[in-house]
């Protein structure tokens, strides 16, 4: 083995401290990396996999009324329908104990569990339910803490009856009980009966088309709506699904792009300090790099002794950060896939994600140490020897004298030195302003965005002047609904909308039938309840006819304008024409979210001929806290139950509150984990930066020494240069934050979230982040200016 | 004056060096031409600053001359690159700096193999067998595992003429090689030196010490950036003082 190694070695070993803080800086970016492109890999991938597993329909249709096998089976023979499977599905009411409230959920029942075609639904512990027993939805048994053997009680009719577990399922489409607290169970036929749904009946279907494209499943969807208007049944919900694409991607897909462009910009960070260190090693070697020149080495030979040390740093990172991204990669994918009901419980390594940590620890590292290693390496001879010597060439620049001045002025002489060591290395403390300036700008604009999202949110509760929503699952008589739901204490008003699964035409043709479709929703005249953010044209007005209000999606979609004529395909209530008044933004639209179209309520009974009636509840109350309201909710949900009118669902303004708050933490906490590991890598780079500036001034702290410098005045020394460095970079961060965080937010918001935010900059976490700034680089300067005040007046003099 | 009759191992024609101070330029050497011969023992003398030192890095390729030729073992030594000179001084020229220059992180031992490394001489057996014998023949045999920092500056000089010699290169140049080392020290030095000398090399040394330059069979002396002086004393170097 050639001698050089034992120098590249020595240089590992010898600066323990250093290496150790390159490779804590490598490894923290080279871990984003496959953390993050490792959850990607593995969680989009298996998310489709385990959709493609199950057999989804491309089609799922919930009917207004019941139909026997026989129809079921004459869909399957309409034109491009390659199967449909029929089933119930229908309301529930269920509690654990019996002084508990009664919550809502849903039954799913299958004639036959062992002969399914679409959408499998999987037996995961127990048996199928029988009559006289349950299945639950494995994530419901999750939430409820519940196993086989344990019981819930349903309410069936007028009556409460405990139903043993029997069996453990997993379904694959049901929405996360952290998102939305609607549990699902299932049931035989002769259990659905007790729920009124008749034995060989069914009110859905779920259908495939063949060939699949999305064009021809809403063009074979067309014609089953007309097929089952034709025989008056009413479809109340139309969902297509792609069949390889699982449908929470929309959520995640957007959302782990944006993490792994912040984990790309964490590793750039955390390169930074192999650049900066490098040029120091370099500038600290620049005498031997001239003896080695000096008995024969060339640019290549001295090049290849520092690269292999960066190398080393590498390969050290590497093994440190692989297999913590690895697990983290692993850990976040199994709990989001947990969320969506997949199982994923053998641990594997994302393939893509190891060769990226591969190329981002060893070939990154050389990249950003190339320059300063070729700069150094190229040096002639004379110039090593001449400019050995360090930091003389401070005071040159009219920068260096206004500093200068500026310490004289403000600080004692000793602690102004500290102010000019500052700006004595420029490029060096460029870098490590970069580093704890994107630190900084990150934190301040993840914490707008948490705000933005915030203020959008309670700029949407603001319109709504309700405390309430349900979802009656049918048009129920308007006066009767109300004369119910009056009755209950607290209750100050009620508005009864009419709503109805609506196709948008213009031109003749279907423009938006995709997600769970748009409805179209009657709004009582002079409605005070509610008012959407208008883009364009006006809110409905009381004395409007045939106006319509659609969102801006749907009218950039489809190619429409206020003023414009549109047609709305009511399915079994037919066609209807209605003018565009005005254009909304819903903000966070996508996702579980339909495109509403809004219409006057009277001319919407007007067109459909049916008159005083709705589907969905509004109930304001008069006390507004989340404990009454949820308390009048559990009342209203009783009352309305126990008078005949079916809840499906029934959410609070608190409860969807704290559903998008969990949604939005999540995504919030995962980009304030990436501006802290930037922070993290901030520090080490300033720990670093000093750590090099005090061996290099290892001759100065000596003569300080020798003119009787205290260890605690070189300790205030190299804490106020780390200290005011980061100041100075919390100065320009949160300017430039103000710069960027609204654009940001904005870009953000749209690809995350699909919604255009109201921008709210976080002026609290301006003053969070310079504590946090303070604490950093007091940590990070505490430990090169204790390793100054050991050096002795001898050492110090004695080194060259 | 008379010099041996043999081919010029270094050949210097008019060499100017002037250096920008400020806004001033400073003439260091004003149009020196000499030359020495294989097998020369040459001593350059003369007080500080007066352009000694920046005479022996144009001879080893170190700095440049503003004009003027240098022509060392036969190359142009003010024409070559960085990269040709580097490989050029490991082949031909041995160094030895007045402050040793010996890199701390390796043995003795290892310094001594770092220009056969470097210029990829020998087998790496032959390097380390080499090494050994080269520190035998300069009194190191046994410290020839130690770290710089871990012997003496003598010792430390010791080590690095045998640096010098690690490649076998024909021309050995010594910066000052004495003016760290006490007195008796430098004697020990002066009598490697002539040892080298002795087994054929050309060696050209910069000194102070008007002792050592004594005995050295030729002086040149340089004034004000001129040569002054080039005084053959008629002894070789290897017959012996």
């Amino acid at each position: 083995m050639s001698v050089i190694w034992t120098k590249v070695w020595f240089d590992l070993w010898h600066g323990k401290a250093r290496t150790a803080l390159v490779v804590l800086s490598i490894a923290a970016g080279v871990f984003a990396i496959g953390a993050m492109f490792g959850m990607a890999d593995q969680l989009l991938s298996t998310m489709d996999a385990a959709h493609q597993a199950v057999v989804p329909a491309h089609i799922k249709i919930a009917l207004d009324t019941f139909i026997d096998r026989d129809a079921a089976r004459v869909v399957a023979h309409i034109p491009g329908v390659e199967n449909a499977q029929p089933y119930n599905q229908t309301a529930v009411r269920y509690k654990l104990r019996p002084e508990d409230p009664w919550r809502q959920g849903i039954v799913l029942v299958l004639d036959d569990y062992d002969d399914q075609t679409y959408e499998m639904i999987q037996l995961k512990e127990g048996r199928w339910p029988l009559r006289g027993d349950i299945g639950i939805e494995r994530l419901a048994a999750q939430a409820l803490q519940v196993g086989i053997g344990d019981s819930i009680i349903f309410k069936i009719g007028n009556t409460e009856r405990a139903l043993p577990i029997a069996g453990k399922i997993r379904h694959p489409f049901v929405p996360p009980p952290a998102f939305l607290d609607l549990l699902f169970f299932f049931m035989d036929t002769e259990g659905g009966e007790r729920l009124d749904l008749p034995n060989g009946r069914f009110n859905a279907l779920l259908i495939r088309v063949t060939p699949y494209s999305e064009d021809y499943a809403k063009e074979v969807a067309a014609r089953i709506k007309d097929h089952f208007a034709k025989q008056e049944i009413g479809v109340v919900s139309t969902q297509y699904q792609d069949p390889a694409k699982h449908w929470g991607r929309m959520f995640m897909e957007a959302f782990t792009v944006v993490l792994q462009v912040l984990a790309v910009v964490s590793l750039f960070m955390s390169v930074i300090l192999v650049y900066n260190t490098l040029s120091a090693l370099i500038t600290q070697q620049t005498n031997q790099i001239g003896i080695l020149k000096a008995i024969g080495g060339n640019t290549l030979a001295i090049a290849r002794i520092y690269l292999s040390t960066v190398f080393i740093y590498g390969i050290l990172a590497l093994a440190l950060a692989a297999p913590l991204g690895a697990l983290l990669a692993f850990g976040i994918t199994q709990s989001f896939l947990n969320l969506f009901n997949i199982d994923y419980d053998a641990f594997r390594v994302s393939e893509t994600a190891l060769g990226l940590q591969v190329f981002a620890a060893l070939a990154v590292p050389l990249v950003a140490a190339a320059l300063p290693v070729f700069q150094g390496a190229r040096i002639t001879v004379r110039q090593a020897i001449a400019s050995y010597g360090l930091g003389g060439d401070f005071g040159s620049s009219r920068l260096d004298r206004w500093v200068e001045r500026l310490g004289a002025r403000l600080l004692p002489a000793h602690y102004a030195t500290a102010l000019g060591n500052l700006f004595r290395r420029k490029g060096r403390l460029a870098l490590t302003l970069l580093v704890l300036i994107t630190a900084g700008t990150m934190f301040l604009m993840v914490q707008s965005l948490s705000s933005s999202i915030d203020a959008t949110l309670a700029s949407i509760f603001a319109q709504h002047r309700y405390d309430i929503v349900s979802d009656l699952g049918g048009q129920y008589r308007v006066d009767r609904v109300s004369e119910i739901a009056t009755q209950v204490d607290g209750v100050e008003k009620i508005e009864l909308r009419f709503s109805h699964a609506a196709t948008l035409l213009v031109g003749g043709a279907r423009t938006k039938e995709a997600g769970i479709g748009s409805s179209v929703m009657g709004i009582p005249a002079g409605s005070d309840f509610f008012q959407p953010f208008l883009v364009t044209g006006r809110w409905l007005q009381p004395g409007d006819a045939r106006a319509a209000v659609i969102t801006k999606d749907v009218a950039k979609k489809s190619k429409v304008k206020v003023g414009d004529a549109i047609t709305l395909d009511l399915n079994e209530l037919g066609e209807t024409e209605w003018q565009v008044v005005g254009i909304y933004d819903p903000v966070f639209a996508g996702g579980f979210n339909p495109d509403v179209i809004y219409v006057p309520q009277e001319a919407l009974f007007e067109a459909t001929n049916k008159y005083f009636r709705g589907a969905t509840l509004y109930v304001r109350t008069r006390p507004h806290d989340d404990a009454s309201v949820s308390a009048i909710n559990t009342q209203l949900k009783e009352l309305l139950e126990a008078r005949g009118v079916r809840v499906v669902i029934s959410q609070t303004e608190g409860e969807t509150k704290k559903t998008n708050a969990f949604q939005f933490g999540i995504i919030v906490s995962f980009l304030l984990a990436l501006a802290v590991i930037v922070a993290l890598v901030g520090g080490i780079a300033l720990m670093g930066a000093l750590s090099i500036s005090v061996v290099e001034r290892t001759k100065e702290i000596g003569v300080l020494r020798a003119v009787g410098a205290r260890s605690r005045t070189i300790l205030g020394m190299f804490v106020l240069e780390g200290v005011l460095q980061g100041v100075l970079s919390w100065l320009i961060a949160v300017p430039l934050s103000l710069l960027v965080a609204q654009p940001m937010a904005s870009v953000l918001g749209n690809v995350m979230f699909n919604a255009d935010l109201t921008f709210q900059y976080n002026w609290s976490a301006v003053g969070v982040w310079l504590v946090t700034i303070l604490i950093i680089s007091t940590l990070a300067s505490a430990l090169p200016a204790r390793g100054a005040t050991m050096i002795s007046v001898r050492d110090s003099l004695a080194y060259a | 004056m008379s010099v041996p009759s043999t081919a010029p191992v270094v050949e210097i024609r008019d060499v100017v060096k002037s250096f920008a101070v400020g806004s001033n330029t400073i003439t260091i050497l004003k149009g020196v031409s000499f030359k020495v011969n294989a097998g020369e023992f040459v001593s350059i003398v003369g007080p500080s600053g007066n352009g000694k030192s920046t005479l022996l890095n144009m001879i080893t390729g170190i700095d440049r001359p503003t004009s003027g030729e240098i022509i060392v073992t036969g190359k142009p030594v003010h024409k070559m690159s960085e990269d040709a000179l580097a490989a050029w001084r490991g082949e031909q020229v041995g160094i030895i700096f007045q402050f040793f220059q010996m890199l701390p992180a390796l043995s003795l031992l290892q310094n001594v193999i770092l220009p056969m490394d470097l210029g990829s001489r020998y087998s790496p057996k032959e390097r380390r067998e080499r090494a050994a014998h080269l520190l035998d023949m300069v009194g190191l045999g046994d410290q020839a595992h130690k770290l710089p920092a871990m012997v003496s500056g003598g010792q430390q000089q010791r080590a690095a003429i045998a640096r010098a010699l690690a490649n076998d290169p024909p021309l050995i140049i010594a910066d000052e090689p004495t003016g760290n080392l006490d007195s008796r020290t430098s004697h020990d030095v002066f009598d490697l030196f002539t040892n080298v000398v002795s087994q054929g090399k050309t060696m050209i040394m910069v000194t102070h010490d008007k002792e050592l330059a004594r005995r050295v069979p030729r002086v040149v002396e340089i004034l004000d950036g001129k040569i002054t002086r080039d005084e053959f004393i008629g002894r070789p170097s290897w017959a012996g003082y």
